[in-house]
């Protein structure tokens, strides 16, 4: 089976590295140079349902244009477009105005009720997601959430996030490669109230900082003004390890939970060697005794499981289902091994958008040959007419 | 035999994700999956899964026969009466306790990172448990189906299957368990999206561990039957 499943695994590789993966390899940036920001699906731990960014009456860019998808982002809810947010490598903004709109009670209701829903809104650079620092109630340690909340939940009153700072992070390595890379994608979501005025047909805002700011009321106010800011900052953090932020997103205390998988494995380890250690012991001394006892022709008083020998391989009810579930089994399986394998060798990581689940996809359906062999093969004798020999 | 392999649990799978597409579709989300990609994977599945089933099959059927190593009586035997702890519902529920102890550590940080939205990245860390998991099952399902035999109880086919995949059944009741405790969902819809992939979760996992057991259980009756005398 295994030379089988190998040769099924081959065009496997192919085909899911041919498929569109993205954030394989590092972009630089020079100097000035547009950096594209793109907006993702508004996602909600509460309800579970993504949608689309534009459900929601955000800022838009003249044209709406989908980035390329694979299937695996597709089955996820991802939608990435692009945006009005205009982000240069190393030009740092303060209080940019993206639009500004008249708040209608249409409008009201949708982002109250999103709010309400805690959704959050999900962005990416250069295929880096938005992260949010927060610190964990009672400790002094900072962690991260993958986007933003779209805004926050007073009582009564909804505050929209309506000012953002985006935080961004550079390495630059002039000895290895020529300009800059983007390491690290932070943001800072505000409500604010700005002040706008025009000047010359251009909108311009002032942000008064931190908590003096006149919080942005949705029931309050009827103007709507989305404003940001860009920060960047040099980092220590290569481009390879750009998202060990991300992962530690997972949080929590780390090390008591590796004690206690640690643990159980240790727990699982050790029972299952005794049972096989009992096991092969028994089964040892069963065969010799039958054996010895068959020789001094003192089978009557034969017991045990060599009784049912005339038995034991007799059709089960049914069988075709158990023949069906075990064929189905064995290829989940095979899934199972080989897109860990995958995994394990780093082409399957989360970095990568939607490949873990399209690759899950398509493994299973290519599974298919090496089970149905395995499959025909293994319940043979449930198609036997039984007795027959 | 062939056709069904092809279509009943791939038709399952495919049937809940139908509905609860539908759910998500009803609610304007962008978690519906769009026409294009539904007919994409109706053709995977029709056109990639089921020619290969039968091309399995075929090669399958051109294989030689595995020899039995005793033949089967005509007339069955009587199975004598069991004690309480050899009947088929204790025996399969405890079987399923150990491969799902195996698991639910793991599976808490699965579940975290589908519902919650985390990363997940252990990988090394979930093959090294896959590992122990398919140990276990084996293991289990050879040492219940001694024990079945050694009571003379030859029924052990389904029973081999059941006594590991029952851990799909505690993977559904820890899922219940995930969503009364971590979670805060109140939508029903939303509900019913948790509890159908959960049901799709369990059903892979019921069928994953099953397999092992079977096929363990029935390596291992062939191994000792082959090595015994029989007149």
């Amino acid at each position: 089976m295994s030379g089988r499943g190998l040769g099924v695994l081959l065009p496997c590789l192919r085909l899911v590295t041919s498929f569109y993966l993205p954030g394989l390899s590092p972009v630089e940036y020079e100097l000035g140079a547009t950096v594209e920001m793109k907006v993702n699906k508004l996602t909600s731990v509460k309800t579970q349902l993504p949608y689309d960014y534009y459900t929601l009456p955000f800022c838009r860019p003249r044209v709406i244009t989908t980035s390329a998808e694979n299937l695996g982002e597709i089955l996820e809810g991802d939608r990435i477009e692009n945006s009005p947010y205009e982000i240069r490598m190393l030009e740092d903004m303060t209080c940019k105005v993206v639009c500004k709109q008249a708040l209608t009670v249409e409008m009201r209701k949708q982002f109250q009720k999103m709010i309400k829903h805690e959704y959050l809104v999900n962005w990416i650079v250069d295929n880096l997601p938005a992260a949010t620092k927060y610190a964990r109630a009672g400790k002094n340690e900072v962690t991260y959430i993958n986007g933003f909340p779209v805004g926050v939940q007073k009582g009564e009153k909804y505050h929209l996030h309506n000012h953002v700072r985006i935080n961004l992070k550079y390495h630059t390595n002039p000895d290895k490669y020529f300009g800059y890379r983007i390491v690290g994608f932070e943001i800072e979501p505000f409500s604010m109230h700005q002040a706008v005025k025009e000047k010359d047909g251009v909108l311009q805002a002032s942000c008064q900082d931190g908590d003096a700011a006149p919080i942005f009321d949705l029931d309050v106010h009827d103007e709507l003004t989305f404003t940001y800011d860009v920060a960047w900052a040099h980092s220590e953090i290569r481009w390879a390890s750009r998202f060990d932020n991300y992962l530690k997103m997972t949080g929590g205390p780390g090390q008591i939970h590796w004690f206690s998988i640690l643990n159980s494995l240790m727990i699982m380890l050790f029972l299952s060697g005794m049972i096989a250690v009992i096991i092969l012991r028994t089964i040892h001394r069963d065969i010799t005794k039958y054996n010895e006892l068959a020789s001094a022709e003192d089978a009557a008083e034969e017991t045990g499981w060599k009784l049912v020998h005339g038995d034991v391989f007799r059709k089960p009810r049914h069988s075709k289902l158990l023949a069906v579930s075990v064929g189905s089994g064995v290829q989940i399986v095979c899934m199972s091994v080989v897109t860990l394998f995958l995994a394990l060798l780093g082409v399957l990581s989360p970095v990568h958008r939607g490949a873990l689940l399209q690759s899950c996809l398509l493994l299973f359906t290519f599974m298919v040959s090496s089970q149905a062999t395995w499959h025909r093969v293994s319940t043979r004798p449930f198609t036997e007419p039984i007795g027959s020999r | 035999m062939t056709l069904l392999t092809a279509f009943l649990y791939p038709g399952i799978f495919f049937g809940i994700f139908f509905i609860l597409n539908l759910l998500i579709w009803g609610q304007r989300s962008s978690g519906a999956v769009p026409f294009t990609t539904m007919f994409a994977m109706l053709c995977l599945w029709f056109g990639v899964s089921v020619p290969l089933v039968c091309l399995g099959a075929f090669f399958g059927f051109r294989k030689a026969n595995i020899e039995l190593p005793v033949r089967t009586n005509q007339i069955p035997r009587q199975i004598p009466v069991q004690s309480w702890f050899m009947k088929p519902a204790f025996t399969i529920m405890v079987g399923g306790v150990l491969p799902f102890g195996a698991v639910f550590t793991e599976l808490f940080f699965i579940m975290s990172s589908i519902w919650q939205h985390q990363f997940y990245y252990l990988f090394g860390f979930l093959a090294l448990v896959l590992v122990i998991l398919l140990i276990t099952c084996a293991e289990i399902a050879m040492a219940l189906t001694y024990f079945q035999l050694t009571a003379e109880d030859y029924n052990w086919w389904w029973r081999s299957f059941l006594s590991c995949a029952s851990s799909g059944f505690y993977v559904f009741g820890y899922a219940i368990l995930y969503f009364s405790s971590r979670l805060q969902i109140e939508k029903p819809v939303s509900t019913m999206l948790y509890f159908g992939y959960m049901l799709i979760m369990s059903i892979l996992f019921f069928l994953l561990t099953g397999s092992i057991g079977l096929l363990s259980s029935f390596s291992f009756v062939w191994a000792i039957y082959s090595s015994i005398k029989i007149d």
